[in-house]
């Protein structure tokens, strides 16, 4: 295996809420690297802070947490020191997005889809502060170049040097008019006016070399490519739509659009398919894969499925209790789980199940946050628990070098148990359930 | 504890001074007269129902031509997407959506459209419901016990204050809660437990017929078998007939005796449980169980989705489909040219 | 802030000691500790949520703030001598002949006076105010004595208000085929400009006037305003009626008053306190406003509200040479008026389960 940028580095983040008047401890001693290019699956069940956890890399905490220690490295930057706002607008959004459950929490429901996506681009394209503070002062020595160079010539010198500079600028005019003319398809005489005026700002821009966004018109083209590329079908008509007018399929694709427009070098997926429909979800999670070729971002996605990571994790981190209780590759995590929690979270999975036994399941509630957890916090729910569980949490212990778990059962002074019969059947019972699900496409590749 | 002695204390009091309702009793049970007067596998069955809702003045039809028989003590799943009109379908038959035009029966009884009071009281002992979000639910301003006993209360199905106690801390216990919980409200406690609230209200009622309106899918992965187990369990013990609600295959597989596939307000395949994963027919069947996920990297890398689109089927005004035996107990929605496609695809994969 | 993130720090210091401890002990007791023990369900089971009361909570929020403290201050302060006021340094207001009753008449000037507030009447005196009964009226009596009688009329409509806007709105909110009737209801009523409907129904009753004043008042001010009130309630319920949990009621058979009673009126306690905070001194500038037109009641002289000390007080010109006239009725009506405000956003705020963290 090839060494990898990081590129987020975690390092024994702990994090906690102040919830009425009383002190949690909602994250505790995390350590996380992130590497380019790669999906990372963070899995657990709700109240395992694995939503808190993502939060931390775009600063969107509510206003009762607090960071008690360690580092979120970003870009050569701690994530964790930034305090005010506009340093985070720089991170958010721009480098890190992130797609909600719930889409409409992205969507303004009063303006078109069409709409929101341009703006994005527009703003996104517009020139910053320190730009146009440059241009201006770039401006200000031109013209006084100009000037002098003016002082100096005669006067017919002055009349063809205006003369050129016009000759100049209906050239780049025409070829610019050209330019916008072709691009569209259908022309009429509103149009070309509209595309004249469009030509003639875009001309004023090049000639006075200012720094600008895009014009609506080709944010508007943009959108549409866009909506294209997340395979919205009849791009062009869906445009004008509002977000109701949309299904709750087609508004996640949206949303991954809207990220899209920003070319984020990360992507947090928050359980993105949990609301959608089972074909639904392999569509977005198939739209997913498939961009993140293109585009060669970096995915990090939050879900408690099992059987959706399985789909689209390169590495997989389980958490649980506000911790990484095992964390290795895909492979790792489904043919060689070493942790009792990862066992118990794979047996409960239905495809996995048959009629003539009851399906196990996980007894019990994820520990509160509201009290110290005294251990290791899944001991209590766990059936392999050892004395020492209940007294003293466990260290990361190294399986091999991309696989590492934290449970004492790992350690050399642990008896030998027998793993559940489920786990043991694992690959058993995958090939079953896929011969059953999946026999209409012929040939399965099993792997190895 | 003190809780437990007040209200004893109280239904001491209430006994003394004739307060207390006489517990109630349907002057004529019409369902069992009917069910004993001609024995019939079939407890609800659904006859061309429509039904359709009003959205500013224009009519939306959501089911049309609806043909469905449950039987009794099966777990019949039905699985579709949503919009599908699978909810709906569970809501028309306990009365919250009003039907159109056709009808349904309980036991032979109609209950459908306008029946008389009595007969709609008797009926909601009869039929309950689980329901899919475990939070929205569950009244957030009420305790347990309150939650628990509202069924008992509304129709007074208790002899005194101490019966009702000890049927609900017997439920409870039955559900895997305790008993000491019951003056706690709702948001305490986990999403898990609070599913399991919603079945011990509902199975509280003694009811013959349970509609399970996806009731999982609003849970973490880890403790949808539990909430599964629980509804078989109360399954067997109490002889229910259960209409399972999904939009996930794999689920309802563990669960159903038999499977009803829903697509656009249309069955367009039903079939017992093994039988459906066995053959399944219809393309749509077939896309979702491509689409469930399976839980191997190596697998699901490599796996096509099959994304079903309704157009392929080139329907025509002189060969429209039907819902046609195929073979015993396996129906499936095709045209005539289909029906033949789907029976050459039955004899290649083999009888049961 | 330092401190905090040392306190943060020694606690995650404590738990390295205490793991630190552990893995001395190890050594010891080796097999003891590497034994599978299993589950531990009873602990996994329990309820891990911190056991809160909504009251207990609100009225903690509440207090908090000290506008609320100052608002509840002032609200006390006048039903103190709302109550005690009249009795602290009371002369009797003239009667309409025009007879001195006042005990200390001022040297040098004749009857009737216009006196500036000074020790002996602390609001001063009414001078002869063109021609009214007011003439040589001891401000600070009249104006407590009003106060009473206002306050006693501001709590009786709001209670009616209140009770009636419920009510009311619940069922309008409830019962679907309620809905059309009482719109068109609101929108006939709303329509007709009340200050007509007033002096219409006052013509009407007023042969009654000396004999039932306080109650016509009463029914004046209470006839239509529940109507803004059962609105609200309604649009609340409306928004909250087919909530999931509403239906899981119906199909276990509960019946519309237990469903109003037990799953939606709970819902609305917060924002139906906070409105009837604000419809007592609704209620008291509305008699104000009454009172205005003459269309407020008068039992006899004595019997007077703060509306009519308002009236009789801006009666002519002669508050504009003697501002003191209105320092009697504004130092009752104001406070009264910005503390219900203040206390009704509060009472918003803390009952917002939001808000409790």
């Amino acid at each position: 295996m090839k060494e990898k940028n990081k590129v987020i580095e975690v390092k024994d983040l702990s994090l906690g809420f102040v919830t009425r008047g009383h002190k949690s401890h909602v994250l505790r001693d995390i350590f996380l690297d992130i590497y380019e290019g790669e999906t990372l699956a963070i899995v657990g069940e709700s109240g395992s802070g694995k939503s808190v956890f993502t939060k931390t890399f775009t600063g969107m905490l509510d206003s009762n947490g607090f960071i008690s220690s360690g580092s979120v490295m970003f870009e050569g930057k701690d994530l964790v020191q930034i305090k005010n706002n506009k340093e985070w607008l720089n991170i958010r959004g721009r480098k890190i997005a992130t797609i909600f459950q719930d889409p409409m929490t992205s969507l303004n429901p009063l303006f078109s889809i069409g709409y929101q996506i341009s703006e994005v681009l527009r703003l996104h394209s517009r020139p910053s502060k320190e730009e146009l503070k440059q241009y201006k002062e770039q401006r200000k020595n031109d013209k006084l170049l100009e000037k002098s160079n003016l002082q100096g010539m005669s006067k017919e010198e002055r009349k063809d040097y205006f003369e050129n500079k016009k000759i100049k600028k209906s050239e780049l005019f025409a070829k610019n008019y050209e330019k916008l003319l072709n691009n569209e398809e259908k022309i009429n005489i509103f149009k070309k006016l509209l595309i004249k005026y469009d030509a003639y700002k875009e001309t004023n821009y090049q000639i006075k070399n200012k720094p600008h966004g895009i014009s609506k018109r080709q944010a508007k083209k943009e959108a549409i490519e866009l909506l294209k590329k997340v395979k919205i079908p009849n791009a062009e008509k869906r445009y004008k739509d509002y977000p109701f007018q949309y299904s709750g399929g087609m508004r996640q694709r949206v949303v991954i659009a809207i990220a899209l427009a920003c070319h984020p070098k990360v992507l947090i997926c928050d359980e993105p398919t949990t609301a959608l429909d089972v074909t639904v979800q392999s569509q977005i999670l198939q739209l997913i894969k498939d961009l993140q070729k293109e585009f060669n971002w970096t995915t990090i996605f939050i879900t408690h499925d099992l059987g959706v990571v399985a789909n689209i994790a390169d590495r997989i981190a389980v958490m649980y209790g506000g911790e990484i209780v095992e964390y290795g590759t895909a492979e790792d995590i489904f043919y060689r789980p070493a942790h009792p929690y990862t066992w118990a979270l794979l047996s409960s999975l239905p495809q996995l199940g048959s009629k003539d036994e009851p399906l196990s399941f996980i007894p019990g509630n994820p520990p509160s946050f509201a009290k110290d957890i005294i251990g290791d916090p899944f001991a209590e729910r766990n059936q392999y628990a050892l004395a020492i569980d209940f007294i003293s949490n466990p260290p990361m212990i190294q399986i091999s070098d991309t696989h590492s778990a934290k449970t004492w059962l790992l350690d050399k002074r642990a008896p030998k148990i027998q793993k559940p019969k489920v786990i043991l059947e694992l690959r058993e019972r995958m090939k079953r359930a896929a011969d059953e699900l999946l026999k209409e496409q012929g040939e399965i590749d099993y792997g190895k | 504890m003190a809780n437990k002695k007040f209200n004893k204390h109280i239904s001491s009091l209430r006994e003394k001074l004739h307060l207390n309702k006489k517990r109630y009793q349907p002057s004529v049970d019409e369902f069992a007269k009917s069910q004993q007067e001609n024995p019939d596998d079939i407890i609800v069955k659904m006859k061309d129902v429509k039904i359709s809702f009003k959205m500013g003045g224009v009519e939306r039809v959501i089911i049309n031509h609806l043909n469905l028989d449950i039987r009794r003590g099966e777990i019949l799943g039905l699985v579709g997407e949503s919009g599908s009109g699978k909810t709906t379908i569970g809501r028309a038959i306990i009365r919250i959506n009003p039907v159109r035009s056709g009808e349904i029966t309980y036991n032979n009884v109609l209950i459908s459209g306008k029946i008389p009071k009595e007969r709609e009281k008797l009926l909601k002992t009869k039929i309950q419901m689980i329901f899919q979000d475990p939070s929205a639910s569950l009244n957030e301003r009420a305790n347990i016990d309150y939650i628990v006993s509202e069924g008992l209360k509304a129709f007074h199905m208790y002899d005194n204050e101490e019966d009702r106690l000890n049927k609900i801390s017997d439920i409870m216990e039955k559900v895997g809660l305790r008993a000491e919980y019951l003056n706690r409200y709702p948001h305490e406690f986990s999403g898990g437990q609070r599913q399991r609230i919603g079945i011990a209200r509902c199975m509280v009622m003694n009811p013959e017929f349970v509609i399970a309106d996806e009731p999982i899918s609003a849970l973490d992965m880890s403790i949808r078998a539990q909430v599964l187990n629980l509804i078989r369990e109360f399954k067997e013990r109490n002889n229910l007939t259960v209409l399972f609600i999904a939009h996930d295959l794999s689920i309802v597989k563990y669960i159903s005796d038999r499977i009803a596939v829903i697509y656009a307000g249309k069955i367009v395949e039903l079939a017992k449980a093994e039988r459906l994963f066995e053959a399944p027919l219809h393309p749509y069947t077939k896309s979702l169980l491509s689409a469930v996920p399976i839980p191997d990297p190596q697998i699901e890398r490599h796996k096509k989705i099959v994304v079903y689109d309704p157009l392929m089927h080139n329907y025509t005004e002189d060969d429209v489909p039907q819902f046609y035996e195929v073979e015993e107990g396996h129906f499936v929605r095709a045209n005539k040219k289909e029906l033949e496609q789907y029976k050459n695809e039955l004899k290649k994969i083999g009888g049961k | 802030m330092e401190n905090k993130k040392k306190e943060n720090l020694d606690y995650i210091f404590q738990e390295v000691d205490e793991t630190t401890n552990v893995y001395n002990n190890i050594n010891q007791n080796v097999d003891e500790l590497f034994k599978v023990v299993g589950t531990n369900l009873e602990n996994a089971e329990r309820l891990n949520a911190v056991p809160y009361s909504y009251w207990r909570m609100t009225f903690k929020e509440l207090f908090k703030k000290p506008l609320v403290i100052v608002a509840l201050f002032a609200l006390f302060l006048i039903l103190f001598f709302t109550i005690f006021g009249p009795l602290i340094n009371y002369y009797p207001p003239l009667n309409i002949s025009g007879d001195t009753v006042l005990p200390n008449p001022v040297e040098g000037v004749a009857p009737p006076y216009y006196v500036g507030p000074n020790s002996q009447f602390w609001f001063g005196i009414c001078g002869d105010n063109m021609g009214t009964w007011f003439r040589g009226t001891d401000m600070w009596s009249v104006v407590w004595t009003g106060s009473r009688l206002s306050l006693l009329l501001g709590i009786t409509v709001a209670a009616i208000n209140v009770f009636l806007g419920i009510t009311i709105g619940a069922a309008w909110g409830y019962f679907k085929w309620l809905d059309p009737i009482l719109i068109e209801f609101r929108n006939f009523v709303g329509n007709i400009p009340t200050i007509l409907l007033d002096i219409l129904l006052m013509q009407l009753l007023s042969p009654y006037m000396k004999q039932y004043g306080f109650l016509i008042v009463v029914f004046l001010l209470s006839a239509l305003g529940w109507i803004g009130l059962a609105g609200f309630v309604r649009n609340q319920i409306i928004i909250i009626r087919n909530r999931e949990y509403n239906i899981a009621s119906q199909t276990l058979g509960s019946s519309s008053i237990t469903m109003i009673s037990h799953n939606l009126l709970p819902y609305l306690v917060s924002v139906i306190v906070t409105v009837a905070s604000t419809s007592i001194p609704a209620a008291i500038s509305s008699e104000v406003g009454l009172a205005y037109f003459n269309l407020s009641f008068r039992v006899s002289d004595g019997d007077i509200t703060l509306g009519q000390v308002l009236t009789e007080a801006t009666q002519g010109m002669a508050w504009m040479s003697h501002p003191y006239l209105l320092l009697g009725p504004l130092i009752v009506m104001v406070p009264l008026t910005v503390a219900f405000f203040y206390l009704g956003l509060a009472i918003a705020d803390a009952t917002d389960p939001k808000s409790h963290r």
